[in-house]
């Protein structure tokens, strides 16, 4: 696997040591807040709401297409651990990066980074959310859906965070599948059990994750490659991430009319994810044809990564509603509508 | 003699501070004090409706038989 970053000597960017090769950021610092501590908005951060949404979201749409019934409460609660779960991870995350989340200009203002919070601290708060996460599922739901949860905090954090965010341009391929865990748990809150239902609805997530982080990868890879980060354009360069978003893409619109093959889904479903497929293909293949320069770089403000980095998140949102949707309409779910 | 208390968030303050930075200290404090609050007033809430929704599953305990059970059968 080449981690190289281009432009730095073989090995250079495999990893960045703490305290930093690389020049932090700096800023000035506010005389007064500088000794004021945190403020409970902090402890939120850390657990990147964000990224949470598209978690519960998907979560909780593997437990509502499941075919057995849940009681509602503990169905929110179920949800919940999903949320904490993912905010966990996102905490241990940001442990762990805090030295090249001080070099990148996007994550600079992060609470680690910036001082409001101690990196032990963060640490030891996404531990007790992680464990407290785990047993709670178990509590609410069942322990395969705990073991499902404990799965995925921990390929999140030593798979993708620990062992190949910094060493291989596969990072998100590989770790992206951290972020395909919800609709299994989900699924597996419901039922007890994790079938190929679920597996296929981890199949889209694990497929969609890579061209929507290569066209976010595609307009901020300075920061990127400032950190050291082996992300694709940094390594291969933009015109290589550009046909690997098509490729991936492709594969992705693939993948999502399984459900249909599989009579786990059906017309409306199939109808939506065709058409959506078709729009993720024609944001792919606008991101490949921009106008670039010889390694690929955008001659056009990166309007077409943009754009398709936007889409990408609604496509996710608008797929996994329409499954909901046609689980609902055809009687296969429990939804209690 | 007295010894002075060790406060860990004191670390790399500087001795004296403004007013200013005394009043944004008390006013962070104060806002972590609350949202710990929340949180525990959350998990006792949390708790009492998972302890609520795993008996509803179970049925009323009123009418269990099984010898030993937790209420006794009529």
């Amino acid at each position: 696997m080449n981690g190289r970053v281009l432009g730095q000597p073989a090995g250079a960017g495999d990893r960045v040591p703490a305290g930093g090769a690389v020049r932090r950021l700096e800023g000035p610092l506010d005389p007064v807040l500088e000794y004021a501590g945190s403020e409970p908005r902090d402890w939120l951060l850390l657990l990147k709401p964000r990224v949470m949404s598209l978690v519960v979201f998907t979560g909780l749409i593997g437990l509502l297409v499941a075919p057995e019934p849940m009681h509602p409460v503990l169905a929110a609660i179920a949800v919940l651990c999903i949320a904490l779960a993912a905010g966990a991870s996102g905490a241990i995350n940001m442990w762990y990066d805090r030295d090249i989340d001080a070099v990148m200009r996007r994550t600079a203002r992060r609470p680690i980074p910036a001082g409001r919070i101690s990196p032990d601290a963060a640490l030891g708060y996404g531990i007790t959310l992680a464990v407290f996460s785990v047993l709670l599922m178990g509590l609410a739901a069942n322990w395969v859906a705990a073991l499902a949860l404990a799965l995925s905090i921990a390929f999140y954090v030593f798979v993708y965070t620990i062992w190949l965010k910094r060493r291989t341009r596969h990072n998100i391929v590989i770790g992206g599948a951290a972020g395909a865990f919800p609709p299994v748990i989900g699924w597996a809150a419901a039922t007890g059990s994790i079938e190929v239902a679920p597996a296929v609805l981890f199949a889209i997530i694990f497929f969609w994750t890579p061209p929507h982080f290569w066209a976010l990868s595609l307009f901020a890879h300075a920061d990127y490659a400032r950190a050291g980060v082996p992300m694709l354009p940094v390594v291969a360069g933009a015109r290589e991430t550009r046909r690997q978003i098509l490729i991936y893409t492709a594969a992705l619109v693939a993948v999502s009319l399984v459900p249909v093959a599989l009579g786990f889904a059906g017309v409306l479903y199939g109808a939506a994810a065709a058409l959506l497929g078709a729009g993720f293909l024609r944001h792919a293949l606008a991101v490949l044809s921009e106008r670039q320069d010889d390694a690929g770089i955008s001659l056009a403000g990166d309007h077409a990564a943009k754009a398709a980095f936007r889409f990408s998140i609604t496509y996710l949102f608008a797929l996994f509603g329409a499954i909901a949707l046609d689980r609902l309409v055809t009687g296969t779910g429990w939804l209690p509508i | 003699m007295r010894m002075a208390e060790f406060d860990p968030q004191a670390v790399g303050r500087p001795e004296r501070l403004t007013r200013e930075q005394s009043e944004a200290i008390a006013r962070r404090r104060r806002a972590r004090n609350w949202a710990m609050f929340v949180v525990l007033l959350g998990l006792v809430a949390l708790f009492y409706a998972l302890t609520m929704s795993r008996l509803s599953e179970v049925g009323d305990p009123q009418r269990w038989s099984r010898p030993g059970a937790i209420a006794p059968s009529r």
